[in-house]
């Protein structure tokens, strides 16, 4: 048994560490620095409690687990891949998967693979460049580190990232000897043992280091947004092979990237319909596409252009498909030809081109490129009305846009509002988002710590624009202050923004018996984000009839609706001791409804609090109701979430 | 510092879950194990050092006097456990309370201590409430658990209560059958030495019992309510009632997907109250019980426990030289 199990060890030992010692660094490697963080909280108000090279990370991994998170262009990919070498060398054995090639069939085989193991050894078998799996790697003398890097957690939906997430902590706690590193954007992530993970931080290159690697005479010939360009080791790359100078001083990364482009000999005409091949190709749900179908729309000459340069690549185990040598190229293209067509801004080609959230620089770009204020406007109404936190990474990720100053502080404001959600999900996406969102305004609504700041930030903005006015005096509004005719009309506009604010504003103020029970009949409107809208404005208004009424639409035809009453029931019992006994045992009899119902994930969210507003009673009325849920799961995942809740519940602000 | 093992090759220990041997393989490979076997060692230690034997207690009652009979008052700086000394990388016994009780914090506490020390054995030592009709069961008795259920997951439709299950392990059968059970045929090998016993029981010496243990994740104290007799039905030859059992069962399931580590565990429980009394009797009971109950789990735990490290010789601690890239 034992000189079997050596064998086979010795063997897979052998060839993965062979495959890692070949792989190719691009040079120069710029070392990137890491800022390490103990939660991350900390990560979005960037304090760092030490700082390190990124090729100490194992070193700086005590538990086996290292979360590598970063804006795209940060090297993090050229980074792992020189740990992955690295730990070669020192007689590891590393394994490298990349999920850049993830595609829509991998999303149907992930949800077969029912266990953590099941997923990694999915992984390890389709995105490797020597595929294995967690037995092959089990053989191995357990003498020997195993070191399993992920990279591009971003590069599938946010559902997946997670789930990967669960599956690499699992695989350290149950094979002796291992270690896991991951990279991801900037975004917030649960862990199961949240105490065990380190999150590192790719900082941006620093001035000097810039000035050192192109000289300083050259470092003071750029443009302020230049030099800023240049700490993202992926333009100071890019600024260094076009031999050290840029093209028609970029204001933006889409600046960036057409000229690149044109550099390859494309005129703008075929960067076009390079642009609609690679809109079209992430219709697959895949940086991954074939060239074939991508040769039919962006043409012959184009894609020889691309190939020869390296921008297109093919793909190791399978030629005839293909992908850009980075995520950003592929995003840039995609989003010349969103931004040239209004008729694709919408929830459908958004979800698409973001792999459903997951990655926003395709919008970001698409923001930068759209040269009237008036469309640049429509643009970001168009997003916030898929999602709403869209907006904000759009903002925090975009150079210089078109967008109104007007427009900007209207989401930077409702983005501050929503800090004090009394839904911790909520608070947190927010702050997250909003911390990531540079400038004066932005701080300024990050440092809000009322209203009363909000308010003050918005009224001291100067402005022509009618509308802005308007929304501006719908939105500052006194605590309590009795709702009015003009909210309702608002609250069924058909402008997302106006009515959502709305939704959002009624909340805070006083709405009397007769005015609640005319949001109620708007529940029974044919109109479905009236329903979600007026949903969300009871949540503020416990009250018998409200509840009742809210129950009902858990049955609603509509998605959003069923989740934001879900939402507002728990809202309810978080505001009235009274009836919180009430809406949790009305829950629990519903509970195959919500089963049924696809309702289970938003009744988990909703009834995690800011630690601020829990109130005594809360998981003790909470729990039966998951105690009715969990036994009703349809499968172990779903079990093991219900665990994972009821330690949040156990434990208030871990992960 | 590691002292050097020789013959410098690992010892896995092959419990009866290795997939890959058959049942012949496996048995001269454990028997050559018992008549070779230096010591157990863990393949790779934890991120804490290495441990034969870990001891999980839950309540604020139980853990002082775990801690006192087993010597384990140093605490380990900057963690949550307590061993004899420090200062050593491997330790034969660790000790340390879970967070809190029901199942998700045992279940949390056993992660932790298998990433942290590898260790061979995890012991679930405290109290538990027995049922006064099964087998003679008598306040102070010790139950230690040959089977674990779970009685929070049930479905309720109209007509019936359905059992929903999820998987987990039982109890180890080594050490049930090599520890448990002779000191159970011999209980004067341990309950002479039990000190502490209530006047009440002055004349009756605790003995040790084997069978069915069930967790949930409520306190059963009241015998009137209806759930409470829902549950005693449910498990009818359940010996006793606990919170933690299954969230550590639930833990080492998950936690021995290698082929080089296979951990097991018991739980010890010293019978403090009756499920099957009125709350208002029982609560007064559980307060008076309690410590002598702990006393009788803990004296059994110890006495398998000393037999355990005799029988694997790991009385010194040894790790393995050469673990690389650590």
């Amino acid at each position: 048994m034992r000189s079997l199990e050596s064998k086979l060890g010795r063997k897979t030992s052998e060839k993965l560490r062979a495959a890692a010692l070949k792989l190719s660094i691009p040079k120069p490697l710029f070392r990137l620095r890491l800022g390490l963080a103990k939660g991350y909280d900390e990560v979005f108000s960037s304090k760092y409690f030490g700082k390190i090279d990124a090729l100490e990370v194992i070193r700086n991994s005590p538990q086996g687990r290292f979360l590598i998170l970063g804006r795209g262009g940060a090297a993090k990919t050229v980074t792992v891949k020189k740990i992955v070498q690295q730990c070669a060398a020192k007689g590891s054995v590393p394994v490298l998967v990349t999920l850049r090639a993830w595609s829509a069939l991998d999303y149907q085989n992930w949800e077969r693979a029912s266990s953590h193991a099941l997923k990694i050894d999915y992984l390890l078998a389709h995105f490797t460049k020597t595929p294995t799996s967690t037995l092959d790697l089990d053989a191995i003398s357990p003498d020997q580190k195993r070191v399993l890097v992920i990279d591009g957690l971003n590069e599938v939906t946010p559902a997946i990232g997670q789930d990967i997430i669960y599956a690499a902590d699992d695989f350290v706690r149950s094979n002796v000897g291992s270690t896991v590193v991951l990279t991801d954007r900037l975004v917030r992530r649960s862990f199961d043992s949240s105490e065990r993970w380190r999150l590192g931080v790719a900082l941006p290159l620093t001035a000097s280091v810039v000035q050192r690697t192109i000289t300083k005479p050259r470092y003071e010939a750029l443009t302020p947004y230049e030099q800023k360009l240049l700490t993202s080791p992926f333009f100071l790359n890019g600024y260094l092979e076009d031999n050290k100078g840029f093209h028609n001083h970029p204001k933006t990364r889409s600046d960036k990237f057409r000229a690149d482009f044109e550099k390859l000999g494309l005129t703008p005409k075929d960067i076009d319909r390079a642009g609609q091949a690679a809109f079209d190709a992430y219709q697959t749900k895949s940086r991954t596409f074939e060239i074939d179908g991508f040769r039919a729309a962006a043409g012959k000459e184009t894609v020889k252009r691309l190939l020869a340069s390296g921008t297109l690549r093919r793909d190791h185990h399978r030629p005839e498909l293909g992908y850009f040598d980075h995520h950003l190229k592929h995003d840039y293209l995609a989003s010349r030809h969103l931004a040239a067509h209004p008729k694709l801004w919408g929830e459908v080609q958004f979800r698409t081109i973001t792999f459903k959230g997951s990655s926003f620089d395709s919008i970001a770009m698409a923001m930068e490129q759209i040269s009237s204020t008036e469309s640049a406007d429509v643009f970001l109404r168009e997003v916030y009305d898929w999602n709403f936190y869209g907006t904000g990474y759009a903002l925090a990720e975009s150079g210089q846009s078109a967008l109104s100053r007007e427009m900007r502080l209207v989401i930077l404001a409702m983005f501050s509002e929503r800090r004090w959600d009394p839904i911790l999900a909520t608070a947190q996406k927010a702050e997250d988002t909003l911390s990531l969102v540079r400038g004066t305004d932005a701080v300024a609504m990050r440092r809000a710590r009322s209203y009363r700041d909000i308010f003050a930030c918005l009224k001291s903005f100067h402005t022509t624009e009618a509308w802005f006015d308007d929304w501006r005096e719908s939105f500052i509004r006194r605590n309590r202050e009795p709702a009015t005719k003009s909210d309702f009309n608002r609250l069924t506009d058909k402008d997302s923004v106006a009515g959502w604010t709305t939704s959002n504003v009624m909340k805070r103020l006083a709405l009397s018996a007769n005015q609640q029970a005319q949001v109620r009949d708007l529940l029974r409107s044919d109109n479905k984000v009236v329903r979600w809208r007026a949903a969300h404005v009871l949540g503020a208004f416990p009250s018998e009839a409200n509840v009742k009424a809210l129950l009902l639409r858990l049955g609603d035809d509509s998605n959003s609706v069923r989740y934001g009453s879900i939402r507002s029931l728990v809202e309810c019992a978080i505001w009235s001791k009274q009836l919180a006994p009430t809406v949790f045992s009305r829950l629990a009899e519903k509970a195959d409804v919500i089963s049924e119902s696809e309702l289970v994930d938003e009744f988990q969210r909703s009834v995690i609090l800011r630690k601020a507003v829990i109130p005594p009673y809360w998981r003790g009325l909470v729990l039966p109701v998951i105690m009715k849920l969990q036994p009703i799961s349809k499968s172990s995942g779903e079990i093991t979430e219900w665990d994972r809740l009821l330690k949040k519940l156990a434990y208030p602000g871990t992960a | 510092m590691h002292a050097a093992v020789g013959p410098a090759t690992a010892i896995s220990y092959y419990g009866p879950c290795s997939h890959s041997l058959s049942k012949t393989e496996r048995l001269v490979l454990f028997v050559r194990l018992l008549m070779n076997s230096p010591a157990y060692l863990p393949p790779v230690p934890g991120t804490e050092g290495s441990a034969t034997i870990v001891i999980i207690t839950i309540t604020i009652e139980e853990f002082p006097i775990v801690q006192k009979a087993f010597g384990l008052t140093r605490n380990l700086p900057g963690t949550k456990y307590f061993v004899k000394d420090p200062k050593k990388r491997h330790h034969p016994v660790v000790l340390m309370r879970a967070l809190d009780q029901t199942t998700l914090p045992s279940q949390e506490a056993v992660y932790g201590v298998i990433e942290d020390f590898r260790p061979a054995f995890v012991f679930l030592i405290g109290t538990a409430g027995g049922h006064s009709e099964r087998d003679n069961i008598c306040l102070g008795d010790v139950v230690v658990a040959t089977y674990v259920d779970f009685s929070d997951y049930v479905k309720y439709s109209r007509k019936q209560v359905l059992q929903r299950k999820f998987a987990h392990d039982h109890p180890s059968k080594f050490l049930l059958d090599r520890f448990v059970e002779p000191l159970r045929c011999v209980p004067e090998e341990w309950n002479t030495k039990v000190k502490g016993r209530p006047k009440e029981r002055k004349k009756k010496l605790p003995k040790l019992l084997t069978g069915e243990i069930v967790s949930g994740n409520r306190l059963l104290g009241d015998s009137e309510r209806p759930e409470q007799m829902k549950i005693m039905a449910m498990f009818d030859k359940a010996l006793a009632f606990e919170m933690e059992a299954m969230g550590v069962a639930r833990a080492m399931y998950a936690s021995r997907p290698s082929i080089h580590y296979n951990p097991q565990y018991l739980v010890v429980r010293g019978i403090s109250d009756y499920v099957d009394k009125h709350s208002s009797k029982n609560q007064k009971l559980r307060k008076e019980w309690t410590p002598y109950a702990v006393k009788t789990a803990t004296t059994v735990a110890a006495r398998i426990i000393e037999r355990l490290l005799k029988f694997s010789n790991n009385l010194q601690p040894r790790v393995r030289a050469s673990a690389k890239h650590k």
